[in-house]
């Protein structure tokens, strides 16, 4: 086992060699491409973690709208009831009141109608009393009789007024 | 019966000018070119979503040792991992070069007898100790760039004569450490490689092959203790002294 001074330096000079073209042509490139691979982790756990703080304040957002939409839907549920009730008791007054006209109308024109069959009806029944008057009168009626019958008439119809 | 060939150091094949290239030197180079090679073939795959296995395989492991780096050193790992991932991978790829099929039986027959052309890069005291070196250089280095001059007062204090002799200790402990490095990587590997070859020598069919797998580990816990080691220290040297 002997040392020589050659071999040694020229041990020391390859290697020497060695590490600068790997250093150049494996170590760099991988290095980079690590580099590189970090960055893109680093990039995309950023932008996860971005997405969660964005998704979050989206989930307090839509929670705030929902609780607000609760609110206005009852406000809108309320007034709505409200407007209900008041056009309900409105179109049940305005109901009664034109079932009354109507009534009143209908009632009105009964009347009328029994008013005027009355009249015709009395001026028919007097006809009749008159006819029967001059037939009975003309078969066998005495004076006496006559006026007798005259005067029962004449009460009776007092008595129909 | 043939002879056992055991050499502990590596032996030269040729030499050019007056230096001669030993078996390991020449692993070393096929190591390098081959890690070379490999990162420069994956380097157009890497940034894409569907690439090759084998890429999907390189890049698995770089990352996995980043991550290891990084668990040990989360704030310098980008500027200790190129030191500390070389040294895992050439030590790995070093031992493991011993290992493959006719790297002790292939060769070539010299004035010295047969020397095979491949022999485990780290199984070479030269090479473990150059490591060791450069590991101990960088960490005085880092310890320097990140601290400045006052990295350099832990091995010169001369407030009390208590505190002198401790920077008198930690000198000699950067120097022991270049030697328990060198020491335990050449030990282990050149350990395996002989144990080896002593079995495939006694008994030479599948006789060797759980130690094949014994060496295989060995490789790979040297390479991350060299590394860890060397990432460790560099961390205590940039680390500010309490």
């Amino acid at each position: 086992m002997e040392i020589r001074w050659y071999q040694l330096l020229f041990q020391v000079v390859n290697f020497g060699v060695l590490i600068f073209l790997l250093n150049r042509f494996l170590y760099r490139p991988i290095l980079k491409v690590i580099e590189l691979r970090n960055k893109k982790i680093e990039d995309s756990i950023k932008t996860a973690e971005e997405t969660f703080k964005e998704k979050e304040k989206i989930a307090v957002l839509k929670q705030q709208a929902l609780s607000e939409a609760e609110k206005e839907a009852v406000q809108i549920l309320e007034a709505a009831k409200q407007l209900a009730d008041k056009a309900g008791k409105r179109i049940i007054s305005t109901a009664q009141s034109e079932a009354e006209q109507a009534v009143d109308k209908k009632l009105a024109l009964l009347a009328d109608t029994l008013a005027q069959e009355e009249k015709r009806l009395r001026g028919r029944i007097g006809d009749l009393v008159v006819t029967t008057t001059r037939q009975v009168l003309k078969t066998s009626l005495t004076n006496q009789e006559q006026k007798r019958i005259v005067d029962q008439q004449i009460k009776e119809l007092r008595k129909l007024s | 019966m043939p002879e056992l060939h055991i050499s502990i150091s590596a032996q030269p094949i040729f030499s050019i000018g007056g230096f001669e290239v030993t078996n390991s030197m020449l692993a070393t180079m096929v190591v390098t070119i081959f890690l070379i090679g490999l990162a420069i073939s994956g380097k157009r795959y890497f940034h894409l979503k569907n690439k090759p296995r084998w890429v999907n395989f390189l890049q698995t492991i770089v990352e996995s040792f980043y991550e290891f780096v990084a668990g040990i050193s989360p704030q310098h790992a980008q500027k200790f991992f190129p030191l500390v991932a070389t040294i895992f991978l050439f030590v790995l790829l070093g031992s493991w070069i011993g290992l493959l099929p006719g790297a002790d039986s292939i060769g070539l027959t010299t004035v010295h007898g047969f020397v095979p052309f491949l022999r485990g890069a780290t199984a070479d005291i030269n090479t473990t100790l150059a490591l060791a070196i450069f590991a101990v250089v960088s960490v005085q280095f880092y310890g320097y760039k990140h601290r400045g001059v006052k990295y350099f007062g832990k091995f010169l204090d001369f407030s009390s004569p208590i505190n002198f002799f401790v920077g008198v200790l930690e000198l000699i402990s950067e120097f022991s450490r270049v030697i328990s490095f060198a020491f335990r990587l050449f030990g282990n590997i050149f350990a395996g490689e002989v144990l080896l070859a002593v079995i495939a020598f006694l008994i030479p069919v599948v006789a060797s092959l759980p130690f094949f797998g014994l060496e295989i580990f060995v490789g790979f816990i040297q390479a991350l203790v060299f590394a860890t080691l060397t990432l460790v220290f560099i961390n205590i040297a940039v680390s500010e002294h309490h």
